[in-house]
């Protein structure tokens, strides 16, 4: 889950003062590059120094299961299943932790004189990964995970393709918002298995920066997920999902 | 005396090739199958290797141990690969696996052994050797970073 707000006067020494404040329940960081562009500065040689140099801060808690992200103009909560066997937490889980860890961010910001976040757009998304030799064995033919993208083999001339690639958007009504899709044949650096990488991320920009309207956001979004995945994945690997 | 690299530990290191911007945002690090553009083809021919039953160089040669497949596929997920060509893989009599790259007169062997112990054999341009063991990721792409030659 995440948020992305109009750049705040976030300065290095707010990573250090913000970890302060979380470092009980996240006691681990570790410094990223941003998500973005950004202008990077340096100048050491004018009459004013000048250091510009963007930065994303990850804020982990001792579980290694739960992330809190941030940027001058994100805030991201992120979770992931630390072993195969640990149980899933659900949507219904971590809204209120995000919810709760927003309102201890903006209090931060609050109180450190940089005004309000004025959140620009809210975002769900779903990092799926299915292995190979589980319901699928082709990157060439993603149509037995995904039954409505076709095979992109050639009429003639082609052959399979080696890998397909996809990136597809789905408008939300009324414009609200928008579910992107992006399928991804790739290698999991953990243990290099091949999967293919399935990203469901709904987006949505809110009417206004309040918590009631930007949770609404969250669900709209969410509720895209759910039903985009059930909508885009065959009947088959539901069965299999089923069963694990 | 050799030691093991902790495999687990190799998926978790902090990644050392460049990130690639559409999976900044997750928190579990994936590699895109399309970069290198050899990376499939690699992965294509371990499987291949763990398909080998005993004996199939008729010299007695054991089968792929899955600690070498794994050792290998983690090696090749973990590594900035970029400008490099694909290397030549190939089973080892003892059950690993070997990686070899060969530029401009300078060799590299990569070696994941049956145990999942990961070592290598640099030949330099004048035909002198050295070796040593790859105890971390980043001493595995200093080591591909010499055959570059940078």
């Amino acid at each position: 889950m995440a948020f992305a707000f109009g750049p705040l006067r976030w300065m290095v020494p707010h990573f250090g003062l913000f970890w302060n404040e979380i470092r009980a329940d996240y006691p681990k960081f570790e410094v990223r590059p941003p998500i973005g562009q950004f202008d990077f500065e340096f100048n050491a040689m004018g009459p004013e120094a000048i250091v510009k140099f963007p930065v994303r801060c990850w804020f982990i808690n001792d579980e290694s299961n739960r992330l809190i992200q941030v940027q001058n103009n994100l805030f991201f909560h992120n979770w992931r299943r630390p072993t195969p066997d640990a149980p899933y937490l659900h949507y219904g889980d971590l809204k209120p932790v995000f919810e709760n860890e927003w309102k201890r961010f903006c209090a931060f910001v609050g109180r450190n004189e940089m005004g309000p976040p004025n959140v620009l757009s809210c975002e769900v998304s779903y990092v799926n990964h299915l292995d190979r030799g589980v319901g699928w064995q082709s990157f060439s033919d993603l149509s037995v995970v995904f039954p409505s993208f076709g095979s992109f083999n050639g009429r003639g001339f082609l052959a399979k393709p080696e890998t397909v690639l996809l990136n597809a958007s789905y408008v939300m009504p009324s414009n609200e918002g928008r579910l992107r899709v992006q399928v991804q044949p790739a290698i999991r650096q953990s243990d290099g298995k091949e999967i293919i990488q399935l990203t469901l991320t709904g987006s949505c920009r809110p009417a206004s920066s309040e918590v009631t309207e930007l949770m609404r956001c969250l669900d709209l979004c969410r509720e895209w997920v759910v039903r985009g995945f059930d909508d885009l994945t065959s009947e088959n690997m539901h069965k299999i999902w089923r069963k694990k | 005396m050799a030691q093991a690299i902790q495999l687990p530990s190799l998926g978790m290191a902090r990644p050392t090739h460049r990130e690639e911007e559409p999976n900044r945002r997750q928190w579990s690090p994936v590699k895109s199958m399309e970069s290198p553009v050899w990376l499939r083809e690699a992965y294509d021919r371990i499987s291949a290797l763990a398909a080998l039953k005993n004996n199939w160089d008729t010299y007695g040669g054991l089968p792929v141990a899955s600690r070498a497949i794994l050792g290998a596929r983690v090696l090749l997920s973990n590594l900035d690969l970029e400008g490099f060509p694909k290397p030549h893989l190939a089973p080892i009599p003892d059950g690993g696996i070997g990686l070899h790259w060969r530029i401009l007169g300078r060799d590299l062997e990569i070696e994941v052994e049956a145990s999942g112990v990961v070592r290598y054999l640099k030949t330099h341009v004048g035909g002198e050797s050295t070796d040593g063991e790859v105890r971390s990721l980043q001493d595995a792409q200093e080591a591909l970073n010499w055959v570059l030659g940078t």
